[in-house]
């Protein structure tokens, strides 16, 4: 899979838990789930367990313990389908 | 160290996450998953020691100066009888926290240090508020008392000409603002 269809993957799974939409525009690998989206921390896990049933990959807690922004989901995910 | 976080339960409630397991296992331990599915109003249960983890995991970052991470297990959260109190544990710490819970909804705050705290429900701009009202508290002028945020994301309020910083939590949920501050001369 590549990183541009994780990317967009990634965005329509954020999208209802995001309250900055402004933040939406550009959706990049820099985009930080909390500070330019303003995700609630208690959706963050939300987000991880979609992100878990979308590329069917388990996420570990230390793995998660790093998913700040764009980049770093699609860092782990990326990994942990390699390893799947 | 100071902490604080606000959940409005109207909207917590409608997420319904005391029945999602797989929820559960990711931001909780067994031992308050055990507590959660054992209490007669287990979303209230949940939020509360949500809240709890994230109080916590405020006063730890400022503490150490710790980079962001989403870890919430690594935080055990027990409550006291009463629930009005409770303390989280995170690796060797421990942090006292206060809890208050009405219908509407949930604030923790850490206990350590005697901070003042308010709280705002439905105001559009609850922060510059928050900041108006500090300002007539100390007697200084609204441009003299600013918020900053260092590298981490943490917040301080920024004091008068000297730029005197003093530690400061803010939390946002829904309808419901709260600021805690921790005012030594007040």
């Amino acid at each position: 899979m590549s990183d541009n269809e994780i990317i967009s993957r990634l965005k329509k799974i954020v999208e209802p838990y995001v309250q900055r939409t402004e933040g939406m525009e550009n959706f990049e690998e820099e985009t930080d789930f909390l500070n330019d989206l303003q995700i609630n921390s208690a959706n963050l896990v939300d987000v991880v367990l979609d992100v878990e049933d979308e590329f069917d990959i388990e996420i570990d807690n230390d793995s998660m313990e790093g998913m700040l922004t764009v980049g770093d989901a699609k860092s782990i995910i990326k990994r942990k389908m390699a390893a799947g | 160290m100071i902490g604080n976080d606000i959940i409005d339960l109207k909207l917590a409630r409608a997420e319904n996450k005391a029945a999602n397991s797989r929820y559960l296992a990711k931001a909780f331990t067994s031992g308050e998953i055990r507590r959660i599915g054992l209490d007669a109003d287990p979303e209230l249960t949940l939020w509360t020691l949500w809240a709890m983890k994230e109080t916590a995991y405020k006063a730890h970052q400022r503490r150490y100066n710790l980079p962001r991470r989403i870890n919430p297990k690594s935080f055990e959260c027990s409550l006291h009888d009463s629930v009005q109190r409770g303390c989280v544990k995170v690796n060797t710490d421990l942090y006292q926290v206060c809890i208050e819970r009405s219908l509407d909804y949930i604030h923790v705050f850490t206990s350590e240090t005697s901070p003042q705290q308010k709280k705002y429900y439905a105001v559009h701009e609850a922060r510059s508020e928050f900041l108006s009202e500090l300002s007539i508290d100390l007697g200084l002028d609204r441009e003299e008392i600013s918020i900053i945020k260092n590298h981490l994301g943490m917040p301080s309020i920024c004091l008068g000409l000297n730029k005197e910083k003093i530690p400061f939590s803010m939390s946002h949920h829904g309808d419901f603002s709260s600021f805690v501050i921790a005012l030594i001369n007040c």
